[in-house]
């Protein structure tokens, strides 16, 4: 049984100029079966003429349905396929390459419509859709409700039309882009090639002019875009003359914008009929006050994100980071760098797998839209994590994910997790010290962890704030509570640290592991799923937990060759305050910054040092971008090692993760082309040598080979080297003697 | 490594979990809250004190990892101390056998001029707990104050704030004593070794 998912009359198609030629119709979004995956929907548009007129009122029935309901069953008499006429057309959604949605003129000059272009370059076939929205019963209607739930601007702030409906239709079935803003062009399900070339054409402002109008910029349009949500709202109150209404104008911003309602555009929109309907229909002026600062709230953050796009942010990387040591970060290179707008959504993640839920396109093209854009949320996080983490092998079909899941589950229960729960005392009795010694730390630990994430905050059974109890016992009931683990989330992470303590018992407990352990869980919040992330993210982290520091110690040394490469005034400062080890970097490489940054952000940066895009080590990148945004004020302020740790510290929760992620992969991209260039040196010397040194013989030191290299060959460092691999680097835990360090 | 000379640096140890971080806090904040996570790395916080009446000084307190094998690395601000505070747990035994080697293996790498006499405090920690819960004497804590060499024994509550102030007081006369008696050893001026200020708000964070 098909479902329609879409019903829209009065959509037109205008086969001339000529107005009576226009056809209306019922444009139709139909998935064939529940079982159908989403993707495999189907859009039609049926003349209206063609139809019998019962069947135009089931349509109509249908339209109305659906403006409360998710989907509809469509009548049984039905197949779209079954109505032929020569206007009417069949694609399927993820044939769609990219719709244009233009919406009507504020004056109703023109008609909203719709411009489909479809992969295989079958355009012809697909006429412009108009909406005639002024005759449509479910378009009429709907904007009747949005003016009293006093949201008359749809999430752009522009006014609702019947194009708006298609798209969120759309949007819940496929990727749906936006890569133009002027032109209101979307792609569906797009290559991130493609998302990049249509943006960047895009949003790359015109390069000329003279720089201080650049930087007048970014708050030239900000101030457009304020302006232009502001000037609808005051606009839409300007000829209240209800109570409400003089409310609103007392507020200092619409009393400001009332000053320029001589504004051409303010003008023409005061006399736009909607704009006045919208007005009559709302009364309460507060709530729609408040709705309309958060628009503005929400344009800012939006426009904060685009602006990563902008010239001046640009010009400063490059100026930063841009051309030194005989390389140049090209405008690609930048722009790839600083394009982070398309997140990976659940509809693009989806349309990545085929019919037996295996993945169709390559690993590396998946890991390029997390590295650039990230997963779009923690439900789709909890799918994808399981991929990065190598839970689920990429390959995989849906089937074998599933038997894959329940096998694991039956694992961790079996192998471990029982292990430890009806385990015998030990007959050894400093190996059972040492257990009851583990289990100590690890609870203690817990308790101690990310308390303030709601998930973890409760320490009560349910995990909810426990109100009456607290008033009752303020002292002698929570001592008891202090020590005793109740949140049921809590007591997950205490399961999962001990039986990794069963999985890697040489490695045992360390402390900064439930940090790990804590994101992980909150995102999947499944104890035997999240136990196996764990263990694959412990097989990359073991080595900054090892006993006697060496592979935490290898990571700072690579650091500092790093530094000394890439910042070297900064790192000659360094040594002048005894900071030369960068010891002041131990908590953010030990736990991969996860005290530096909000919960939410760590999410992100994780998931993308996960990819080994470019590096299985990329935190020394991040760490190195954070080292080179703060270069200047270290170098300018700081001269003692205390200050320097001091001020390292204090960083957290101040940072812009997002500039320093972009500037991680600048400086990646500039350390590769770095170590490029010396290596053709190197090269080139060593060719030059053993042409002398043919026969065997020492090599005599010739004039030329005196004169020292632009840059000297040992500055690469086999530490160095290693960074521009993407093989995990594996450093596991000796076995534990009874003295060893705890 | 030089050292500020109008600093008094104090460094904490102690086990895992004794309540390090929550005694730093408690002293320089007089702030105590259940969420201090476990301490990674090391950080320290600074508090305008007045010694003996009369003289004013900023004290530097430094916080640090209780794992063991975090030590190694963590040994580079040992160096320059003024006073050492030992902490343990009044609850945990092992916490309290533990001192001892806490206080050796700081003087191995804090290069101090004479181990003898370097000042040592030691802070019995979480005295607020039931009587129950407790299972360190304090005879056999005096016992080992004294075999350590007479080091001061304070019994204290961050949670409570109970002789928290008390303690830091005798910290910081130690540490003012110790620094001048270095200076007198470097022939330094003695003046400079004492920072006079006035007023001063002690800096704060929040970790
Ligand atoms: N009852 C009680 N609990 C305390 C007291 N001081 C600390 N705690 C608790 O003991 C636990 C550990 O305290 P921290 O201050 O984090 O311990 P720490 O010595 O800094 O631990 P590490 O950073 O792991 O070395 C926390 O749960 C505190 O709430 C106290 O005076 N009384
Ligand atoms: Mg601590």
């Amino acid at each position: 049984m098909s479902q329609i998912l879409f019903c829209k009359s009065k959509v037109f198609i205008h086969p001339t100029s000529n107005r009576s030629d226009q056809l209306p119709g019922f444009l139709l979004v139909i998935k064939e079966s529940q079982h159908t995956q989403t993707q495999d929907a189907k859009l039609s548009w049926i003349p209206e003429n063609d139809l019998e007129s019962s069947f135009v009122k089931t349509l109509l029935n249908v339209e109305s349905k659906l403006l409360t309901a998710h989907s509809v069953r469509s009548p049984h008499d039905f197949t779209v396929d079954s109505i032929y006429s020569s206007w009417s057309f069949t694609i399927s959604i993820s044939a769609i390459y990219s719709i244009q949605f233009k919406p009507p003129h504020p004056n109703g000059y023109w008609f909203g419509s719709c411009i489909i272009n479809c992969k295989n370059g079958m355009n012809e076939d697909i006429p412009v859709l108009f909406f005639h929205d002024d005759i449509c019963t479910s378009t009429i209607a709907k904007r009747k409700k949005m003016s009293k739930e006093f949201d008359p601007f749809s999430n752009e702030g522009d006014i609702y039309w019947g194009g708006d409906d298609l798209r969120t239709c759309l949007q819940s079935l496929v990727d749906l882009q936006k890569v133009d803003s002027s032109q209101c062009i979307y792609l569906v399900n797009a290559s991130l090639d493609d998302l990049r070339n249509f943006s960047l054409n895009n949003f790359q402002r015109p390069q000329s002019g003279s720089s201080s109008k650049d930087d007048g910029n970014i708050w030239d349009s900000l101030e457009a875009t304020r302006w232009s949500i502001m000037s609808k709202f005051a606009d839409a109150t300007t000829t209240a003359s209800n109570l409400f209404g003089k409310l609103v104008k007392k507020h200092p911003i619409v009393q400001m914008i009332d000053k320029h309602s001589d504004n051409v555009y303010v003008k023409q929109l005061m006399k736009n009929p909607r704009v006045v309907e919208v007005q009559d229909e709302f009364d309460s002026a507060k709530i729609y006050l408040a709705k309309w600062a958060m628009g503005v709230k929400q344009e800012a953050e939006r426009y904060q994100k685009e602006h990563y796009l902008d010239d001046t942010y640009k010009r400063i990387l490059r100026n930063e980071l841009g051309i030194s040591n005989d390389v140049e970060i090209s405008p690609e290179e930048l722009n790839i760098a600083v394009q982070r707008s398309f997140p990976l959504t659940k509809q693009k993640w989806d349309s990545l797998f085929d019919s037996q839920g295996r993945l169709s396109i390559t690993v590396h093209e998946v890991k390029d839209f997390i590295f650039h854009g990230g997963v779009e949320n923690d439900a789709l996080r909890s799918e994808v994590w399981l991929f990065l983490l190598g839970v689920y092998p990429w390959d995989s079909s849906l089937q074998e994910r599933k038997e894959l899941k329940q096998a694991m589950e039956e694992d961790y229960n079996a192998n471990y997790k029982s292990k430890w729960i009806y385990r015998d005392v030990l007959d050894d009795s400093e190996e059972e010290e040492y257990w009851k010694d583990q289990v100590f730390r690890i609870s203690k630990d817990v308790l101690r962890n990310d308390r303030d994430i709601p998930l973890y905050r409760h320490n009560t059974k349910d995990g909810k704030e426990d109100g009456a109890k607290n008033e009752e016992a303020p002292n002698k009931g929570d001592q008891e509570e202090e020590w005793e683990i109740k949140n049921p989330h809590l007591q997950a992470l205490k399961n999962i640290l001990i039986s990794y303590n069963i999985y890697n018992p040489n490695l045992g407990y360390v402390q900064g592991m439930t940090d790990l352990l804590s994101l992980i869980y909150f995102v999947l919040q499944d104890e035997a799923l999240s136990f196996w992330c764990f263990v694959n993210f412990m097989n990359r982290m073991e080595r900054n937990f090892l006993r006697d520091q060496s592979g935490i110690r290898d990571q700072m040394l690579t650091l500092v060759d790093l530094c000394q490469f890439m910042l070297p005034k900064f790192a000659e400062h360094l040594k002048k305050c005894e900071s030369a080890d960068l010891f002041f970097c131990f908590r953010m490489l030990l736990v991969w910054f996860k005290r530096e940054f909000e919960f939410s952000d760590v999410c992100k940066i994780w998931e993308i040092f996960w990819t080994d895009y470019y590096s299985s080590q990329f935190q020394l990148f991040f760490m190195l971008a954070i080292l080179q945004k703060h270069s200047d004020v270290v170098v300018s302020q700081l001269t003692e090692f205390d200050d320097v740790l001091k001020y390292f510290n204090d960083l957290r929760n101040s940072m812009d993760w997002s500039d320093i992620m972009i500037r991680s992969e600048l400086l990646f991209i500039k350390f590769q082309k770095m170590i490029e260039v010396l290596e053709r040196e190197e090269e080139l010397i060593s060719k030059r040598t053993t042409s002398t040194g043919y026969n065997g013989h020492e090599i005599p030191l010739t004039s030329e080979a005196e004169d020292p290299p632009l840059h000297h060959p040992s500055l690469i460092s086999e530490n160095l080297k290693e960074l521009l691999s993407k093989e995990l680097v594996i450093q596991k835990e000796g076995p534990r003697s009874k003295d060893s360090i705890k | 490594m030089s050292r500020k000379k109008n600093i008094l640096k104090v460094i904490i140890l102690g086990d895992s979990g004794v309540g390090k971080t929550s005694l730093m806090h408690r002293y320089v904040n007089d702030k105590y809250s259940q969420q201090y996570k476990a301490t990674i790395g090391a950080d320290f916080l600074t508090k305008e004190v007045i010694v003996n009446d009369d003289k004013v000084a900023t004290m530097q307190v430094w916080d640090t990892a209780g794992q063991e094998r975090f030590q190694s690395l963590g040994v580079a601000f040992y160096r320059g101390a003024d006073c050492c505070v030992l902490v343990y747990d009044v609850t945990n035994g092992k916490s309290f056998d533990n001192v001892k080697s806490w206080r050796d293996e700081f003087l191995v790498h804090a290069n101090v001029s004479s181990p003898e006499t370097f000042p040592f405090v030691i802070l019995a920690n979480k005295v607020d707990v039931e009587e129950s819960k407790k299972v360190v004497s304090s005879r056999s804590a005096q016992e080992q104050a004294k075999s350590l060499g007479n080091v001061p024994l304070f019994f204290t509550s961050a949670k409570d704030s109970i002789n928290v102030q008390d303690a830091f007081e005798e910290i910081a006369r130690s540490a003012l004593q110790q620094s001048q008696s270095d200076a007198d050893a470097y022939e330094d001026d003695l003046s400079e070794a004492i920072n006079i200020q006035l007023d001063g708000e002690p800096s704060s964070c929040n970790c």
